[in-house]
């Protein structure tokens, strides 16, 4: 199946391409990869995973959009994200959240960019807190944000009475966890 | 880095949303190694199970032909009805009639009409060639590992019928 199919797919809400990208390039990155840097399987397919969700956050923000990414470039753009998040690993930097796809596909503007300090704490400090976020939370915001479900179908799989529930307990995670980074950014000696 | 409150949301929201596609992937890749395991599991049963059937079925054939290259009369030390069957090839009667052979002879080695010595060792003599006629029976089955296991043990007994034992052992 051709790469423009699968992003049209997943910018249409079509969560199974998301699957099918994995699949169709998993050993062709892992080979590539590793063939480029000494690390093992184990830390290939976490780069690989990285590279793909950056990939995902990049079609759901809009940063790729229907011909941003031309078909014969998609498994090009994967292995310079995973290039670059191994690279960045390497330098102990966070690879953003979200990036262009211009800049990720020039791969000698990504050896050659300035590191920003505050920058990399404060996404390693967001990234890390999500990581550790317990339940409810995390489950009812991973099925609100990643797998976009409605509150009234939240309530139903996580037997809340109603999705006003959800909103009210929804809100109060978020508020919860911005309060968390506020406090660690303090310490850290930034501004909010 | 920009974290006014409008702008952390935003990050908030795609660190959730990149955490929750690599767990998402995580789960896949659980599923893929799974079904990849339960996969060369299955192989590996299918392909032992061809194996061992077509080592079984090759056993039991070799079994057979020796079976019945054997001519049972030609060592016998004395008439047997249980050789007529096997000649006419009626191999489940032979095993009942050795079967029941055995329990008369065990009842006369208990019990015996006589004391002469010769009467005794003659009763040996019948109990060791029921033993041969079951492993030649067991041949003709084609239970070979069964058919090996008796004929080790009358070969290794060092009887009357060790040396045909010992013979049927070689061409196996």
């Amino acid at each position: 199946m051709a790469a423009k199919d699968y992003i049209n797919r997943l910018i249409d809400g079509d969560r199974r391409a998301f699957d099918e990208i994995y699949r169709a390039y998993k050993s062709v990155f892992i080979g590539v990869i590793r063939k480029a840097y000494p690390i093992g399987a184990e830390q290939a397919l976490d780069l690989y995973h990285r590279a793909l969700a950056a990939l995902y956050n990049n079609v759901r923000t809009g940063r790729i959009g229907r011909d941003g990414l031309p078909d014969e470039k998609l498994q090009a753009y994967i292995i310079n994200t995973g290039k670059w998040m191994s690279l960045n690993d390497y330098r102990k930097r966070q690879t953003p959240l979200t990036f262009d796809t211009d800049y990720v596909m020039r791969y000698d503007a990504v050896v050659d960019e300035e590191s920003d300090f505050e920058k990399n704490e404060k996404l390693a400090v967001i990234r890390s807190a999500v990581k550790e976020m317990k339940m409810p939370c995390s489950k009812l915001l991973y099925l609100a944000i990643y797998y976009e479900k409605s509150h009234e179908e939240i309530a139903s799989i996580m037997h809340y009475s109603n999705a006003r529930t959800v909103t009210t307990q929804r809100s109060r995670c978020t508020q919860k966890l911005i309060g968390f980074l506020r406090k660690r950014f303090k310490e850290l000696g930034y501004e909010y | 880095m920009n974290t006014d409150p409008e702008s952390l949301n935003d990050l908030i929201e795609a660190a959730v949303f990149e955490r929750g596609a690599i767990t998402h992937l995580e789960t896949l890749e659980r599923k893929v190694q799974r079904r990849k395991l339960w996969l060369r599991t299955a192989i590996a049963v299918a392909a032992s199970l061809i194996v061992f059937s077509g080592v079984g079925l090759k056993l039991g054939s070799d079994a057979r032909k020796v079976g019945y290259a054997f001519d049972p009369v030609s060592g016998q030390k004395g008439g047997s009805q249980i050789t007529a069957l096997m000649q006419e090839r009626e191999i489940d009667q032979a095993q009942d009639a050795i079967v029941a052979a055995r329990q008369k002879l065990s009842l006369e080695l208990a019990n015996p009409s006589s004391s002469d010595p010769e009467y005794m060792v003659q009763l040996d003599v019948d109990r060791q060639e029921l033993d041969l006629l079951e492993a030649v029976c067991a041949l003709r089955k084609g239970q070979y590992f069964r058919a090996r296991r008796l004929l080790k043990a009358i070969a290794a007994g060092g009887g009357a019928f060790a040396p045909e034992a010992s013979s049927l052992l070689e061409q196996l």
